[in-house]
């Protein structure tokens, strides 16, 4: 990485290229590092799948009842497959030292973990979202376009409030429970919304004011989550 | 006048004890007078009959738990920006006052929801998400003690319950932004206390259990903090001693 000769750090469009090369960079490192090492790409979408499977098999086939519980099923579904793999998510950069390296470097601490982030969000999460229309179409009555354009948003609000609470917990060597129990209450809004906006039964204004509240929160979510997590870390790594 | 050098770990240990002796005696006299007039001396409601006394240990509990939520949220604060040993222990010693606070709330709500609305308990908003300030008590509690150091767990308990605090707004205004079964206030702000939306035969014992449940606050909040307090003083001498 190249400084400007006098070494300060104006954002020139140089400057401002090399930040986006190396943001580039962090970004398909870390989807190469999830591909290669982490196994849940395909876990994720098959545990997603057989969960809403069980649910029919357990309250029995009437296509009625399915149609009323459906969306229920399909968001809860999506909020443990988002769940799971996000736990101990920041534990191995910890550990090895890479969060301290990348905080003396010269990316911007809160960009790095927004590209991680993404690349998480892409990678665990994107199966998922294309998976839900055509698992919505096996659950009666559902338009599978409504069902993908709630679960956008709401699969990267779980990911982003996942890894908050993964960044409340680093360094604590027990995640699982304790992550689910600090996270759970803040995924609340998020349910109840992406149900009002994927449910076949509301009428369409409704629906599509849950769904602006949805993408709403995203807007705030996605610049103000990263942020909060990095100031989270600083503090640890004092 | 400087109350900020009461924020001193060793001032605060000076006036620990009055402070807990004056409140508790307060809260004793208060809790007995308040229950005294709401349960004896007020009417009962022309409507409601004599279920309404429970809005005397509901709505103060309700009010508590908002406010020792916030006061939490600004310790944090406090405590992430300054270091301010202090607020951070404050979270550590109100934490669990706060959840019993939430958890009388939710209680006595149900039984009054049960003669009043037929039901102990629906998913409106405000009611759920009174439920999810309990949810966010017990994350705070459980995160204290779940790292190797107190700070760390200080630091991560301010984190939450900063990030907690939107929950507040969506409880105060619920009632208002959505139509539920809950009533909206009755008492919407300090200017409403001289012309309240109910008699002052209600307001009277509810303004009295109120600072019966602040009293109550105060005197097992600083009883905590000092004890909290001698706890991190034993605990910098053990790793001294090392």
């Amino acid at each position: 990485m190249t400084s400007t000769p006098n070494g300060n750090r104006a954002v020139d469009n140089k400057t401002f290229r090399n930040l986006f090369g190396a943001g580039m960079s962090i970004l398909n490192f870390e989807m190469l590092q999830i591909s290669r090492q982490n196994n849940y790409i395909v876990k994720a979408p098959f545990f997603y799948v057989m969960m809403i499977t069980l649910f029919p098999l357990a309250l029995g086939p009437d296509p009625a009842l399915i149609e009323k519980i459906s969306t229920g099923v399909l968001i809860l579904s999506l909020l443990l497959a988002c769940l799971f793999p996000v736990n101990n998510f920041f534990e191995s950069d910890y550990d090895d030292k890479t969060l301290e390296q990348v905080l003396i470097s010269h990316i911007p601490f809160g960009f790095f973990i927004f590209l991680k982030m993404m690349a998480h969000w892409l990678m665990a999460a994107g199966p998922l979202v294309l998976l839900s229309p055509v698992v919505a179409v096996t659950l009666q009555g559902h338009d599978p376009w409504a069902i993908f354009f709630a679960v956008i948003p709401a699969s990267m609000l779980f990911v982003l409030l996942g890894i908050m609470g993964a960044a409340l917990t680093v360094g604590t060597k027990q995640g699982g429970i304790l992550l689910a129990l600090l996270v759970l209450p803040l995924y609340i809004p998020v349910v109840i919304f992406t149900t009002f906006a994927a449910q076949p039964t509301l009428d369409a204004g409704n629906a599509s004011a849950a769904l602006a509240f949805l993408y709403a929160g995203l807007a705030i979510s996605l610049p103000v989550i990263p942020l909060i997590c990095s100031g989270i870390l600083k503090m640890n790594m004092e | 006048m400087t109350m900020h050098k009461y924020a001193h770990p060793k001032y605060f240990g000076k006036i620990a004890r009055p402070l807990f002796w004056v409140s508790g005696y307060l809260a004793v006299i208060f809790w007995a007078v308040g229950l005294y007039l709401g349960l004896v001396e007020s009417p009962p409601d022309y409507q409601q009959k004599d279920t309404v006394r429970i809005m005397y240990i509901h709505v103060p509990a309700a009010w508590m738990s908002l406010f020792v939520y916030a006061s939490m949220a600004i310790a944090g604060l406090v405590f992430l920006i300054w270091k301010h040993v202090l607020a951070g222990l404050y979270i550590r010693s109100v934490a669990g006052l706060g959840a019993a606070f939430t958890l009388i709330c939710l209680i006595t709500g149900a039984i009054w929801g049960a003669p009043t609305w037929g039901t102990w308990w629906v998913w409106d908003a405000r009611l759920t998400s009174v439920l999810i300030l309990f949810f966010l008590y017990a994350g705070i509690i459980v995160i204290l003690d779940s790292f190797d150091t107190q700070d760390a767990g200080l630091t991560a308990a301010s984190w939450l319950a900063i990030i907690g605090s939107v929950n507040l707004p969506i409880i105060k205004f619920s009632v208002d932004w959505w139509n539920t079964l809950h009533q909206s206030a009755s008492i919407s702000s300090f200017e409403r206390l001289a012309d309240p939306a109910m008699d002052a035969a209600f307001l009277q014992p509810l303004l009295i259990m109120t600072v019966a449940y602040f009293c109550t606050y105060l005197a097992m909040a600083s009883v905590r903090l000092d004890q909290e307090l001698r706890m991190r003083k034993l605990m910098v001498a053990g790793a001294g001693m090392e």
